[in-house]
């Protein structure tokens, strides 16, 4: 019996999905590559011959790295907490009234996300040497606050967006005011946006590269340009081994983040 | 009342936005009329030197300003080449297979641009992966260069750029109404011609969102020619770093932004000039 | 005489303006205790408005509304002390059923004996014994329905507000709900206001039923009133089926009003109001109260009419047909009756005080 809408997969669908494992490949070849070589005890001789966490530990135990992830966990929770309170509060009022000029608000906000980041950066340096601060650690942490806010913004706008505000009267109508309803209902009810925002402005920021190169001073330096500042000048597994920690931060905080509020309607620009 | 309320909720991003923001990029503009003095010492000036001195010098235009455009366009053109099947083959898949995919094309956007660069030289540099693979296979013997110059710059371009192509494109074949191509087999056209008759048509306004942003992402890139470029890959970006950072001529690295944005701008308004008047006239009715 | 004590909410012209426009305009009736009062309206004509700005979620932009007696106009919602029916449930989704009920018991600092007791009781009449422990979301939608019920009732409110409460069920669970609900509020006396635009829902349901339109109150009757003698032809269209003649008074005579309607249809109908001759009338018919007639009969208000459609409904039957004269005319009948079929011709009769008339001209369609 011929079971016309059940066929196998054509010709050309069979090419497109050869075509997306060798691209996917290409995506994901070099991650791949720094995780074997990280762990392997032979150094840059592939295939993986054994298994050690020598180099992770060499990496883990090197004052000038951790010294690094210091930094950049302060820097990190701090512009996610900057980023989110603010984005907080403008999607607030983004969501919930009406007023004139909301579109250019927006833009304002987004503006970040707009302009290259080479440019942003750069009009942060001459401002804050201007300032007379030059580059400092405020400037690194505004610098990396504002780079992310845009994406805080965009995740607790889709929370809020889909926040039932019966959610929010039915607390008021059993007596519960304003603040106890926002502490109650409104953030318990949003909590896994929040969680979600938070996480990727800090894995954002843990992992930025460009915006630390301008503004970080000497002596608070994140792990990303000590990072780089290493492999400009050695060659070893333990660069890998720290790559490959980035690596594995970056994959727990995408889970974490699609499980969430889904990765791909945060990412998109 | 309720404005008011509205306000003061806005009031910390706006102004956090405002004086981070929108005051650096005037005062970028402001600086980039200012005079270096010795090479090292800004003064306050205003004069069009810093700009006659990059737009005077055939050198620049050429090496830095010209070889950028080629450059974004080049990687542009391959991410979309790479993104649109990769796009199409993803909008089939569901379930699992689906959120896996997708997780792999954005993995390189959240994973950090140093560490996917080492990654990347493991395998290109000179005594690396490739070539003693090559090597050992007997393709050639002598390691042949593919990081520190054009290849390794346009490689990784295309490589953190392409998602970003894929995510767009993925949106608005998701938003195509599946009767559509149906429609078009119904009245006779075989996939290939429902493909560019229909599919491909209706996908230009997220293709053109891509590119939008992988255009002017690898347009103004420093960090990707710094990491794996060479004396011949000075990107106008990059230039912008070192003029800033290495030698402190803040009005040059100044005036050159402003020439990269207003470089940038026109090219984008060349782009919607061409797709509006193509394409996307008759699909934009509806927004 | 019913005095202000007696009176659980008062309206009191009542508008809410959104800049230019009323979405409510000059809104006044009364809810008297233990009464059961039905807003039923199309969507869009202020009913849920109305609803919200009494519990405070919406402020009036003019008029005032006292809850027994105490001014509330300008209270914030959590000082009004009503309770609330959402139609979406609004049941909060991070709290299982006893939190829910609880939340606002624990915002009015109870000691934890009195608030499991209240949350077993009213857990208890809604039939919710034994889901104390479910979220919400691990609960059917009449399930629910029921803790929103509970929740409202576990602070004891001397005043129920529900906003479409069984509009998200199904048709068979809807009805029992109905029942249900409408015995509860007896038993418990509870006074309650109740927006609808089911029109089944409001007539089985009220005790009165306050009918908008546009933002305006159409009608105030109880609800066999509503359907038997609508008063204008909003109200007879919105609610069940009617059968309109534009006509003329053509006489009065022993308690009979003669319209003229078209160039050759007389209608005899019972003189309920006082319409002088040559005046313009609307005569108003329910398609129930046509009878097909078993043979031809002599008479006044006897008509020949032909099948032109038909309608099986089940216990009913509905027929569209074309008198005589031209006019078409809707008849409903039991489906126990002689069944006609499309093309038949019958004969039809019509009592004249199953008519009833509305002064003036149909107005324009909008």
């Amino acid at each position: 019996m011929r079971t016309p809408f059940m066929r196998s997969p054509d010709v050309g669908t069979l090419a497109l999905r050869l075509f997306t494992y060798v691209a996917m490949a290409f995506l994901f070849f070099p991650i791949v590559i720094t995780l074997m070589v990280s762990v392997n005890p032979r150094e840059f001789i592939l295939p993986p011959t054994g298994f050690t966490l020598e180099w992770f530990h060499a990496a883990w135990t090197s004052d000038t790295f951790v010294r690094a992830m210091g930094v950049s966990l302060s820097l990190g929770l701090t512009a996610s907490v900057i980023a989110n309170t603010l984005a907080f509060l403008a999607v607030l009022a983004m969501v919930r009234y009406d007023f004139k000029g909301k579109a250019f608000i927006n833009l304002l906000i987004m503006s970040p996300l707009l302009i290259p980041t080479t440019i942003f950066s750069l009009a942060l340096y001459v401002f804050f040497a201007r300032l007379g601060f030059g580059a400092g650690i405020p400037a690194l942490i505004i610098g990396h606050s504002i780079h992310v806010l845009p994406f805080a913004v965009r995740i607790l706008t889709a929370s809020m967006q889909n926040f039932d505000t019966s959610l929010e009267e039915a607390a008021r109508n059993v007596g519960a005011g304003p603040l106890r309803t926002m502490v109650s209902i409104t953030l318990p009810v949003i909590k896994t946006g929040l969680v979600s925002s938070f996480v990727l402005c800090f894995v954002l920021s843990w992992n930025d590269f460009p915006i630390s190169v301008f503004l970080a001073p000497p002596g608070w330096t994140p792990l990303p340009v000590e990072l780089f500042s290493y492999i400009k000048f050695q060659y070893d597994a333990v660069g890998a081994a720290l790559a490959s920690s980035l690596i594995l931060i970056s994959a727990v905080a995408m889970v974490v983040i699609d499980r969430m509020a889904g990765l791909r309607r945060v990412m998109q620009r | 009342m309720k404005s008011r309320g509205a306000a003061t909720l806005l009031a910390p991003a706006v102004i956090a936005l405002t004086i981070f923001v929108v005051l650096p990029l005037l005062w970028v503009v402001r600086t980039s009329f200012n005079e270096t003095v010795d090479g090292a010492y800004m003064v306050s000036a205003f004069t069009f030197d810093n700009y006659t001195r990059f737009l005077g010098s055939s050198w620049y235009l050429i090496n830095t300003l010209w070889f950028s455009i080629r450059v974004a366009i080049v990687t542009t053109l391959i991410s979309v080449l790479l993104g649109y099947p990769v796009a199409l083959y993803i909008a089939q898949t569901r379930g699992l297979q689906r959120s896996i995919l997708v997780t792999m094309v954005l993995s390189p956007l959240l994973i950090g641009l140093v560490t996917l660069v080492y990654g990347w030289i493991v395998i290109f540099r000179g005594g690396g992966l490739l070539n003693s693979l090559m090597i050992a296979l007997q393709v050639y013997d002598e390691p042949v260069r593919y990081m520190w110059d054009l290849k390794g710059v346009i490689i990784l371009l295309v490589y953190i750029g392409m998602p970003y192509i894929v995510l767009s494109l993925l949106d608005s074949i998701e938003r195509l109404n599946p009767s559509f191509v149906e429609a078009a087999r119904n009245v006779g056209a075989n996939r290939w011609t429902a493909f560019w008759r229909i599919t491909f048509p209706l996908t230009l306004p997220g293709l053109y969102a891509g590119l939008v942003i992988v255009f002017t992402l690898n347009f103004s890139a420093f960090a990707v020619p710094l990491m794996v470029g060479a004396n011949d890959t000075q990107m106008i970006g990059l230039v912008i770093y070192r003029e800033a950072l290495l030698n402190n001529d803040l009005p040059f690295a100044s005036s050159l932004s402003v020439i990269m944005i207003a470089a940038n701008a026109t090219i984008l308004m060349g782009m919607a000039f061409v797709f509006g008047k193509l394409i996307l006239n008759r699909l934009e009715v509806k927004r | 005489m019913k005095t202000v004590a007696d009176k659980a909410i008062q309206v009191e012209g009542v508008c809410k303006r959104y800049g230019q426009v009323a979405a409510v305009n000059n809104v006044s009736f009364d809810v008297h205790h233990g009464e059961f009062v039905s807003l039923l309206g199309p969507s869009g004509c202020g009913k849920t408005t109305t609803l919200r700005m009494i519990a405070g979620f919406i402020m009036a932009s003019d008029g005032a509304i006292r809850v027994n007696g105490r001014d509330v106009t300008h209270l914030p919602p959590e000082k009004r002390e009503v309770g609330f029916v959402f139609q979406n449930y609004a049941l909060w989704p991070h709290m299982t059923v006893a939190e829910n009920v609880a939340f606002g018991l624990k915002l009015r600092k109870r000691d934890k004996a009195f608030i499991k007791r209240k949350i077993e009781e009213s857990l208890a009449v809604t039939g919710l014994s034994g889901y104390e422990a479910r979220l919400p979301r691990e609960l059917s939608g009449g399930q629910q329905q029921r803790v929103a019920l509970a929740r409202a009732l576990a602070l004891e409110p001397q005043l129920l507000l529900m906003d479409e409460p069984l509009s998200n069920l199904d048709r068979a669970l809807r009805v029992a709900m109905r029942r249900e609900l409408k015995q509860l509020q007896k038993r418990l006396n509870m006074t309650t206001l109740y927006v609808t635009h089911d029109q089944e829902e409001a007539l089985s349901m009220s005790d009165r039923v306050v009918i908008m339109s546009g933002g305006e109150i159409a009608r105030i009757a109880r609800p066999f009133e509503v359907y038997e003698d609508p008063q204008s032809e909003f109200v007879a269209d919105f609610v069940g089926t009617t059968n309109f003649f534009d006509g003329t008074v053509a006489g009065v005579a022993d308690g009979i009003t003669t319209v003229r309607v078209g160039p050759s249809l007389v209608l005899h109908v019972g003189s309920h109001i006082q319409v002088p001759t040559g005046a313009d009338v609307r005569v108003l018919l329910r398609p129930e109260r046509v009878r097909i007639l078993a043979a031809q009969q002599e008479g006044a208000n006897v008509f020949k009419a032909r099948i032109d459609f038909v309608e099986y409904f089940g216990p009913t039957i509905r027929y569209t047909a074309q008198i005589a004269t031209g006019e078409s005319l809707y008849i409903e009948t039991h489906n126990n009756s002689r069944a006609a079929d499309i093309g038949d011709h019958v004969w039809v009769n019509i009592e004249p005080d199953h008519f009833r008339l509305i002064e003036g001209r149909r107005r324009r369609a909008s």
